[in-house]
């Protein structure tokens, strides 16, 4: 006779401990295979996410080890370019076990959405993150559409 | 009973997102003295990273903050915290764990305790 299953958070604690150990372990599975990760579907570079935040766009770069100087970018009012490189801080007289960071060596271009001014966009990088903020062009600014009566 | 499943099934899919971890990539190096392992944390503070060693596993833990920038356009990765474990052999003496925090960047250095340095092992010929 089937009896209603009244541990329900029990039970949730067992599936998300679950599904973390089983992530952890297709994560160690990934990286034994070559001793190197297989990137999944990534584009050759670091990875980027791009947010509308109104009157800029930001853009967020994981570039972790890499300092200013290691960093370029350059662009035009539609597209982004950004170069960089991070040494392999391989060290001397090491075996290795497991190589999953890789060298960063990269440029990608990346289009934008909608038109940027250039002379209003800093970036700065912080503990291997890099952030873009790209001011709209004047065009691009969000307006307000009035509803007639 | 197809509604009590429901029920149950959204929760578990709302904790199986808000609970997931990011894997950090690492880099794992040993020599005789010492096992080293790098791992990549952007965007993650130095405060803001965790490492313990509880008998023979070492956990990492980066704590990330999401800053909200608004609406996503593009997503490449994921904004969570990042967890990875890892087993490490019993001669690795644990109070003398080296740990540095740079750009994102924490490299680790367990100092392997006499009993696991390597000796060479002489073959000879009868």
């Amino acid at each position: 006779m089937l009896s209603r299953w009244r541990d329900v958070e029990g039970a949730l604690a067992m599936f998300s401990d679950f599904h973390r150990r089983m992530s952890q372990l297709f994560a160690e599975i990934e990286g034994v295979y070559d001793g190197v990760a297989p990137p999944i579907s990534q584009p050759s570079g670091p990875p980027i996410n791009l947010h509308d935040a109104g009157e800029t766009l930001v853009m967020r770069v994981q570039v972790p080890g890499m300092v200013a100087e290691d960093i370029h970018i350059h662009g035009n009012q539609e597209m982004v370019t950004i170069r960089g490189e991070r040494r392999d801080e391989r060290p001397a007289n090491f075996n290795s076990h497991r190589r999953e960071r890789g060298s960063i060596q990269f440029s990608r271009s990346f289009t934008l959405p909608c038109r940027v001014d250039l002379e209003r966009t800093n970036a700065m990088v912080k503990d291997g993150l890099l952030t873009v903020r790209l001011t709209k062009d004047t065009e691009a600014m969000p307006r307000q559409i009035m509803v007639k009566r | 009973m197809i509604r009590d499943m429901q029920r149950f099934g959204q929760p578990l899919v709302d904790r199986m997102n808000e609970e997931a971890y990011v894997v950090p990539k690492v880099d794992i190096f040993e020599d005789d003295k010492e096992l080293m392992l790098i791992a990549d944390l952007p965007g993650v503070a130095r405060d803001d990273i965790d490492v313990r060693i509880e008998r023979n596993e070492l956990v990492i833990k980066g704590k990330v903050i999401d800053e909200l920038d608004g609406p996503i356009l593009t997503k490449e990765f994921r904004v969570r915290d990042f967890y990875r474990s890892f087993a490490i052999p019993s001669g690795i003496d644990s109070s003398s764990v080296k740990v540095e925090v740079a750009n994102g960047v924490l490299s680790l250095r367990l100092p392997k305790s006499d009993t696991l340095h390597s000796k060479r092992i002489v073959v000879r010929s009868s």
